[in-house]
This record gives structure tokens, C-alpha cells and sequence, in this order.
């Protein structure tokens, strides 16, 4: 190879040419961002805005309409950022839990070789993957939920379950002394259960011997529970919401913005991860079922052993994405008032305090962070189940 | 011994209940006691939700009027829509300068139309017109000056506004996607890192707090006597965001080329450096 040997300019040395290109961008990003910081300090000084985050400890002094720990308008500024997150983490939790029984739910139907079901899980998908998520709310709560009846014609079930432009008002538990043992008898028994299953599977590894541990773990984690709750004389009882006057008392109350954004939220994000579940179970060959099923495997079986596990990892990938990207959506919230991150916090808190930097930082990196540390976990997941290649 | 002959008897018909609407019903809707289920739950529901909304969006409907008042008959009011087209469209765009909104979306129409037709001629001018020339002409058409009166952006809404808004963002996010696509498989540490951080960032937080910043945080990091439009800063939010998908999207692209085939022709040597 004599042609390496050939004497090169120093110029068309690719190595030469690598650094002195990233020596050029390097310098460009720093001077931008020297730029930046340095008419943000200018600005800052100019207007008076004091940088800093002792805004934190200062009393905020407005009302939110939901709040999972306690609040009122004495809190500081600090506890708003507190309340606005675990809000959307409430949002961002049940949106995923739903839109995932969605999604598997419609996936599977798509593929129906029933005609009407396939067609109508088709229509389903077409119609609120192409509506924007904004539009979506804005119909839930404007729409539907601002049609309900007033609280005293409110649609009720059982008459502890009532619904109405004011919310839905559910019954709310009290546990009494002595729910702690239940808690632990949950607790110990999926550890049983997790023990029996690891039995079973190394028992069939050495002996081929099967034991049907999903039916015994089932079991032992429904019946331990409820052994233990009645032993200790059931000490768990129902606050049921009732009208007094204008408005229900008592209970739990499901304010209409949580309701109408979790809706959207769910239907727009399934419609989604139905198309996913499709495409990872068309992504498995006929060719892999029929094989199964010709060493005498069950459909069932064949469905859990062979399709399903294959059809994870083509679905993992991007059920991980629109999960993320349900998070970030939930950040609409803004637009119909539920009191979430953005709302609270980047709305209220930095229109009161005025601190544009902190505030954005602070939202952003919450965002930044939250989906940074589902995409890790995610990866985690898949790197368990992706195909090992040798 | 008999002979087979193709006449000695008729072909027989294949059982009415495998063809044609029957048939069909069979196979498609009551193929077993779960399908048939199913199908007698989806049409239940069916008739339950789709005559009452015919009904309410077309049947019960009003079309025609100037207000409220025309809403007599209890169905959707649709004569809002047909009262407001011109905001739906326009925003508050003046009307009597409609005609240069119109105008500067019917030269896209043709442009783009002109480029997508396989044998059209002049293609390569053609397109450099539309990416060159033509934004400027409909910047003053959208905007104003050079004689023709000016339309303050925040004026501009509707439809309108929506286009321009996605035009303006997926032709500029491309570029600049590919960009950072490339740097984010390129060999260099320094470009790679930026290229990650640049997209993992923009991905990783909600577009509304983007459009947030981009309100709140850009005039405070220009200089005060540069003051940005709303719009754009709008804008380079979007097209910030949008490029962080793009680049993604091309990564994918560029990953699914076999490793073989890429040694083989590296266009952008040139610009990784890289041997």
C-alpha cells in the first residue's frame, strides 16, 4: 500500500481537518452562549429583576383548585412547584395506565377477523390520531363535560357514584386501625407468589414437571388479602359524597379538568399504541406461529411463548416514545386550567414572581428529567428483551 | 364403462350460504358464537350513537342566518361557521387585502404543483425560484411594504396562519435535522456531543414550555434594541423542535443503509473529517 506513504498537505489530512472544525464549532458555542448569558445579565440588571431562587420561600398567595398534598394560598412559591408536579405526574400515570388498555385492546381488535369490530377499531384510530391532542380537550371539557347537568340532576350510579359540570364525586375510603396488616398481607403475598413462580420454573427446568404458577400465584395474592381483611374484622369503610344545598359533601371529587385531559389524553395517545401493538404482531411471521403450533403447542401457549415475546420487541421501542410523549402533552393542561406544571408553576408563579429564568429552568429540567429517566428505564427493559445476537 | 364428459351434468353452484352477501355475513360477522357476539355489540352501539349524530350534525341542523337567532331547531348551529369563514381562514387580516394572502398561497400551489409533475420542464429553475425567490415575494405579500400596506403579524390567524406557521417549519427544520443527524453519527467527540445534547434536549421537553421560552426568555437574551416579532419567536421555537424530530427521523434513515454500502461512498467526508 504504497499510496498511504504518499506525502498529504496538512490540510487534506482528515484528522487535521476534524480538529480544527471542532475547535471552530466549540468556540462558535461558546461565544453564543457567552452572548446570550451576557445580554440576559444586562437585561436583568436593567429591569431590576433580581436573579436567584429565593423566590422559592416567599408565600405564593394563590388558591389551586387540586392539590394532592396540603396547600393553601399561606404555601410559598416553592410548595407551588411541588403541587404543579405531582399533578402532572397524576395526569401523565393514569393517562399511561388507560391508553395502554386502549391501545391493546384496539390493536388486537384491528387485527379481528371479525369485519366490524377490525373496522371499527380502524375508524377509531384514523379519526383521533388525525385530530390534534388540543382540539381533543378542548371537545372533552367544553363539549362534553360543560354539557352535564347541574349537580342536583346529576347522573348517578348506585347512589355513591354521582357526575356533574362540577366533577365526578366518588365515595372515599377510610381505612381504619389495623389496614396495615392488609397491606402487608399484599406485600407478602406477591412475595410468595414471585417464590412460588421461581420454584415452579426451576422444578420444570430439572424434572420437566409443570405446575401452573400464574393460576397458584393468582390465587394466593387474591385469597391472602382477603383472609387477612376479614380476620381483622374489615376495617376499611365508604365516605359517600351527598348533596347538601348546592353542592355534594363528602367524598372524593374528580374536578372535570382532570377528567376531560386524562380522556383526551388516553384516546389520542391509544389510537396510537394501537397502530404499535398491530405492527409488532404483524411483525412476527405466520410462519413462526405455524411452526409452534405444529410442535403441539396451544394457542395460548404459542401466543405467550412465541408471538408475544417477539412482538415486545418490536413494540417496546416505540411504546416508550409515545408514553414520553404523553407526558410532555400533558403539558396542554394549560389550556383548559388543570393546575399542572406549566400551568401552575411557568403560568402563575412566573407571572406573580417575574423570574423567567428560574421558573422555565426549573419546568423544563423537571421535563428534561422525567423523560430522560423513562427512556433510561425503557432501555433497560429492552436491552432485557432484545433478541441476543452472537 | 362409463366416459366422463364435461356436458353430462351442470356445475353445481357452489351452497348460497358461502357466496355473496350471505356468504360473506358468515365469514366476516358471525364466523363463530364470539365473533357473532361482537358484531351484535358493535351494531347495538353503532345504532346507538350514529342516527342521533346524523341527526343532530345534518338533519336538525341550521346552515343559514347572521346570528344566534337562526338557531331554532335544537341541532348543531352551524350558522357561526358559515358567518365567521373569513376569521376561520384570515384571522384578522384585513379583508380588503385577502386578495395578497390568496395570491401568495395560489403562486405555492402552482410552484409546488409544477414540481411534483414528473415531466414537468425547467424543474431545477423552477425549484430554485421556490425556495429563493418566492419567500421573499411572499413575505411582502404577507407582510407589506414596497408599496403595499403593512399587516402587523399579530393580525394574521386562521388557516392562514397555520400554514404558513408549518411551511416555514418543516422547510427550515429539514436542513438543519440533517445536519444534526449527520453530527450525531459523525466520528467526532466534540460535534457528536452537541448534536446529542441539541436533540435530546429539544425532545425531551414539552413543545407549549418551548413556545414559553421562546416568548418569554428570547427577548431577555437579545440585546434590548433588537426586538424580535412574537411570531418569529414563535417560530424558531417550532423550528428548533421540529428539527430535534427530523434529526431522529434521518438518523433512522441513515442507519437502515448497511455498514457495507456506507465504506463504499461517504458523501460528507468532507465534512466529518473522518477516514
Amino acid at each position: 500500500m504504497g499510496q498511504t506513504e504518499q506525502k498529504q498537505s496538512w490540510w487534506n489530512n482528515g484528522q487535521n481537518r476534524a480538529l480544527v472544525f471542532q475547535v471552530v464549532l466549540t468556540l462558535a458555542v461558546v461565544l453564543f452562549f457567552w452572548y446570550i448569558i451576557n445580554n440576559t445579565l444586562l437585561n436583568m440588571e436593567k429591569r431590576g429583576i433580581a436573579t436567584g431562587f429565593g423566590f422559592l420561600s416567599q408565600a405564593a398567595g394563590f388558591g389551586i383548585i387540586q392539590h394532592l398534598v396540603a396547600y393553601d394560598e399561606t404555601y410559598s412559591f416553592g410548595r407551588t412547584f411541588l403541587v404543579g408536579l405531582l399533578n402532572t405526574l397524576l395526569v401523565a400515570v393514569i393517562g399511561i395506565v388507560f391508553a395502554t388498555i386502549i391501545g391493546l385492546v384496539v390493536g388486537v381488535a384491528r387485527l379481528s377477523s371479525n369485519w366490524l369490530i377490525s373496522t371499527l377499531a380502524a375508524v377509531y384510530i384514523e379519526v383521533f390520531r388525525n385530530i390534534p391532542l388540543l382540539l381533543q380537550i378542548f371537545f372533552w371539557y367544553f363539549a362534553v363535560l360543560r354539557g352535564l347537568p347541574l349537580p342536583r340532576g346529576s347522573w348517578e350510579v348506585n347512589e355513591s357514584f354521582f357526575m356533574n359540570i362540577r366533577g365526578l364525586y366518588i365515595p372515599r375510603p377510610i381505612f381504619e386501625s389495623g389496614f396495615s396488616w392488609v397491606i402487608w398481607a399484599v406485600v407478602l403475598a406477591f412475595v410468595v407468589a414471585f417464590v412460588i413462580r421461581r420454584w415452579a420454573r426451576r422444578r420444570q427446568a430439572e424434572t420437566g414437571q409443570q405446575f401452573n404458577s400464574t393460576l397458584a400465584g393468582l390465587g394466593v395474592i387474591l385469597i391472602l388479602p382477603l383472609t387477612v381483611f376479614f380476620a381483622v374484622g374489615s376495617p376499611l369503610s365508604w365516605e359517600v359524597p351527598v348533596l347538601k344545598g348546592f353542592n355534594f359533601k363528602g367524598g372524593m371529587v374528580v374536578i372535570p379538568e382532570l377528567t376531560a385531559l386524562v380522556v383526551a389524553l388516553s384516546i389520542y395517545t391509544g389510537a396510537f399504541i394501537a397502530e404499535i401493538v398491530r405492527s409488532g404482531i404483524l411483525a412476527v411471521s405466520h410462519g413462526q406461529t405455524e411452526a409452534a403450533l405444529s410442535l403441539g403447542l396451544r394457542p395460548r401457549r404459542v401466543l405467550s411463548l412465541v408471538v408475544i415475546p417477539q412482538a415486545l420487541r418490536v413494540i417496546i421501542p416505540q411504546q416508550t416514545s409515545q408514553y414520553l410523549n404523553l407526558v410532555k402533552n400533558s403539558s396542554l393542561a394549560t389550556a383548559i386550567g388543570y393546575p399542572d406544571l406549566v400551568s401552575v408553576f411557568a403560568g402563575t408563579t412566573l407571572n406573580q414572581t417575574g423570574q423567567a429564568m428560574e421558573v422555565i429552568a426549573m419546568t423544563m429540567g423537571v421535563y428534561l428529567f422525567i423523560s430522560l429517566t423513562i427512556s433510561a428505564l425503557m432501555n433497560w427493559y429492552n436491552k432485557k428483551k432484545m433478541l441476543i445476537e452472537r | 364403462m362409463t366416459v366422463y364428459t364435461k356436458s353430462s351434468s351442470a356445475d353445481l353452484l357452489p351452497p348460497v350460504s358461502s357466496v355473496g352477501v350471505i356468504g360473506w355475513v358468515r365469514q366476516n360477522l358471525f364466523s363463530s358464537v364470539g365473533s357473532s357476539l361482537m358484531s351484535l355489540c358493535a351494531l347495538y352501539l353503532l345504532y346507538m350513537t350514529v342516527p342521533p349524530a346524523i341527526n343532530w350534525a345534518f338533519i336538525d341542523a341550521d346552515w343559514f342566518g347572521m346570528d344566534r337567532d337562526a338557531c331554532t331547531s335544537g341541532g348543531a348551529c352551524w350558522v357561526f361557521v358559515t358567518v365567521r369563514i373569513n376569521q376561520f381562514l384570515f384571522g384578522f387580516y384585513p379583508s380588503s387585502e385577502y386578495w395578497r394572502v390568496v395570491l401568495a398561497f395560489s403562486i405555492a400551489g402552482i410552484l409546488v404543483a409544477w414540481l411534483l409533475v414528473d415531466r414537468a420542464p425547467y424543474k431545477g429553475f423552477v425549484g430554485l425560484i421556490t425556495l429563493v425567490v418566492y419567500p421573499i415575494v411572499a413575505y411582502f405579500l404577507f407582510y407589506g411594504g414596497l408599496g403595499l400596506e403593512v399587516v402587523e403579524t399579530h393580525k394574521w390567524g386562521g388557516l392562514m396562519l397555520t400554514l404558513i406557521l408549518a411551511t416555514i417549519g418543516m422547510v427550515c427544520a429539514l436542513p438543519l435535522g440533517i445536519i444534526l443527524a449527520l453530527g450525531r453519527r459523525s466520528s467526532m467527540p466534540i460535534a457528536k456531543s452537541f448534536s446529542v445534547i441539541f436533540i435530546e434536549f429539544w425532545r425531551g421537553v414539552p413543545l407549549i414550555t418551548v413556545l414559553f421560552m421562546s416568548s418569554v426568555m428570547l427577548p431577555i437574551f437579545m440585546p434590548e434594541e433588537m426586538q424580535i416579532d412574537k411570531l418569529l419567536r414563535a417560530l424558531i421555537g417550532i423550528i428548533f423542535f421540529q428539527s430535534a424530530y427530523m434529526a431522529e427521523v434521518v438518523r433512522g434513515g441513515l442507519q437502515a443503509i448497511p455498514k457495507a454500502s456506507m465504506r463504499r461512498l461517504r458523501p460528507w467526508d468532507f465534512l466529518t473529517g473522518s477516514r
